[in-house]
């Protein structure tokens, strides 16, 4: 090996990977810094109070940290289950159809995704609404009366469920149809050849080829719909009576609206361990391409 | 027949129901009055709602910034990722698998994990407040997925081409800016796309970091001017303002979408 074996890689990386790990490494560090401590929005600048784990302590006998618990479990639950069996079942919908038909819907189901989750938020808030909600529309038409949706805590939850299945159920129908790609045609014609019907393909041959696919797609979306809290921040903010506040809600909404830092950095770091469980079984089940 | 029928269906129910909040959103927008009951369609359509989001200067200054960023990280990004995805492809060094499998786990871990210390981090350094700074914050949204779409793309790269560069005496650096690069325009448009999407949609770094108006990004001040009264919602702003800020997408999905199909298949997404 010639001497610039390791510097030129390193040149290569440095920008990058500096940027990646210090915002997620260092962040994780910063954040332990930030628990032992007691750092609220008036001395986030100045000197900080050594407390030691008094912050855990604060958290785990908050009531509402409990209650966010619950609220991402039933969250996260109903979101995750309602994405893989509608983006399953759309991605070999799209798998079966004819080429024309593929290309015609795709872009329309890929839409969602593509946009900001504010456009997400916003679109479920005027359909929800009880002024300009198109639902709402619908449901005094058919004599049923109003319904304030982000009034009530169970219809505030609905409401941002069915929001985060619009928007996130597209990277499962991309995903699960990646994995059907492996799934030849001939497959299909022969099982129809010996008399089998499309549900029993469905359910025999192509969910068990696409198991390992529908494990990473779970813990994907898993993952992502219980730390992305940003569509909630903005439809309900958490409400109404703490209805909607998951947990990495809860820490953002204790550092940023009540200004204690370190209760939010003590809920964070309960955040990244279940995060860190879930990728576990991400790595069991991937079979990761290393380079 | 009638199972092919009955997939059709569902195929057009879904297509429907992706589509209903874009649609709400464009007949509000276009509505005279906000009262209940809004009509379906707009009998009377009005562009009033674009004329009051254009005529608001903090606004207008925010749509500004929001390109200028998304451009600047994108590109940065663009620069950054291939870079780090050739070191991964095609260089030999040890620790690479370690290294690799940190960009993996940053990739699975969402950045808004991380808001509480960073924002803390940020105020350390004296980068709050500071639209260029977030440049630098959006990278952790981007990168992973981009070093992907640039490790995948260089491995269609001909060994051929390569070897006849090595050949000519073209050593490693060289190899990079005038092989790999130049012949990687696809993943350059996706991973650019990439960037500016992510950059330009993001909101809670947006509206947590930045503070005075002249640094803010268009996500951040439109929430803002949406709930700018106490209890009242301006309609007519959250549903222009959203149609603003579907225009890039529907952008990608006219003009672009061969590229971002490259960027799907090769992000590890497709």
């Amino acid at each position: 090996m010639r001497d610039y074996s390791y510097a030129i890689p390193i040149l290569f990386l440095l920008p990058a990977i500096g940027i990646l790990f210090f915002l997620q490494f260092v962040g994780w560090g910063w954040n332990i810094n930030i628990v032992l401590h007691d750092v609220t929005v008036m001395n986030i600048l100045r000197e900080w109070q050594f407390v030691g784990l008094e912050n855990f302590r604060e958290t785990i006998l908050d009531p509402q940290t409990l209650t966010s618990l619950k609220n991402t479990a039933i969250y996260t639950g109903a979101c995750v289950s309602l994405q893989l069996v509608i983006g399953t079942v759309i991605a070999y919908f799209l798998y079966r159809a004819v080429p024309r038909v593929e290309k015609f819907f795709r872009p329309m189901f890929i839409l969602p995704w593509l946009t900001s989750v504010l456009i997400a938020a916003f679109g479920w808030e005027l359909l929800f609404s009880t002024d300009v909600g198109l639902i709402n529309l619908m449901l005094t038409t058919i004599g049923i009366p109003k319904v304030d949706f982000f009034g009530g805590s169970v219809t505030a939850m609905v409401s941002i469920i069915v929001a985060n299945t619009w928007w996130g159920t597209p990277f499962t129908i991309l995903f699960i149809g990646s994995g059907m790609t492996s799934i030849s045609p001939q497959l299909v014609e022969v099982s129809k050849i010996d008399g089998a019907s499309e549900w029993m393909f469905f359910t025999r041959v192509a969910i068990p080829m696409l198991l390992p696919f529908i494990v990473m797609d779970i813990v994907l979306t898993t993952v992502w719909t219980f730390n992305g809290y940003a569509l909630i921040l903005e439809m309900t903010g958490g409400g109404p009576l703490n209805a909607t506040r998951v947990l990495p809600l809860h820490a953002y909404l204790a550092a940023f609206e009540s200004g204690d830092f370190s209760y939010g950095a003590a809920i964070t770091i309960f955040s990244v361990v279940i995060t860190l469980i879930l990728v576990y079984f991400y790595f069991r089940v991937a079979d990761i391409e290393m380079v | 027949m009638s199972e092919k029928a009955t997939r059709v269906m569902i195929l057009i129910g879904y297509a429907l129901f992706s589509l209903l909040p874009l649609y709400w959103l464009a007949s509000v927008s276009f509505q005279q009055e906000f009262n209940f009951p809004p009509k379906p369609l707009p009998t009377d359509p009005t562009l009033s709602h674009y004329t009051t989001l254009f005529s608001k200067p903090s606004l207008v200054v925010s749509i500004i910034n929001s390109i200028l960023i998304g451009i600047m990280t994108a590109i940065l990004s663009v620069l950054i990722s291939s870079m780090a995805a050739y070191a991964f492809g095609k260089l030999k060094f040890a620790g690479k698998k370690i290294v690799f499998l940190g960009v993996i786990l940053t990739f699975l871990l969402p950045p808004n994990l991380n808001i509480v210390p960073l924002y803390s981090l940020f105020a350390e350094m004296g980068l709050l407040d500071n639209r260029f700074a977030l440049i630098f914050l959006y990278q952790i949204l981007i990168l992973p997925l981009n070093i992907f779409l640039f490790i995948n793309y260089f491995d269609t790269i001909k060994e051929s081409i390569v070897e006849s560069a090595i050949v000519d005496g073209a050593g490693p650096i060289r190899r990079f800016y005038r092989i790999f690069l130049p012949l990687s325009k696809p993943a350059i448009v996706a991973g650019f796309i990439f960037g500016f999407r992510f950059s330009w949609g993001e909101y809670i770094f947006a509206q947590t970091f930045i503070r005075s108006r002249a640094q803010m990004l268009f996500p951040a001040t439109l929430q803002q001017a949406v709930y700018g009264g106490q209890y009242t919602v301006n309609y007519d702003l959250m549903a222009a303002g959203a149609m603003v800020l579907l225009v890039p997408t529907l952008a990608v999905l006219i003009f672009g979408q061969d590229y971002l199909e490259i960027g799907l298949q090769l992000g590890g997404v497709d």
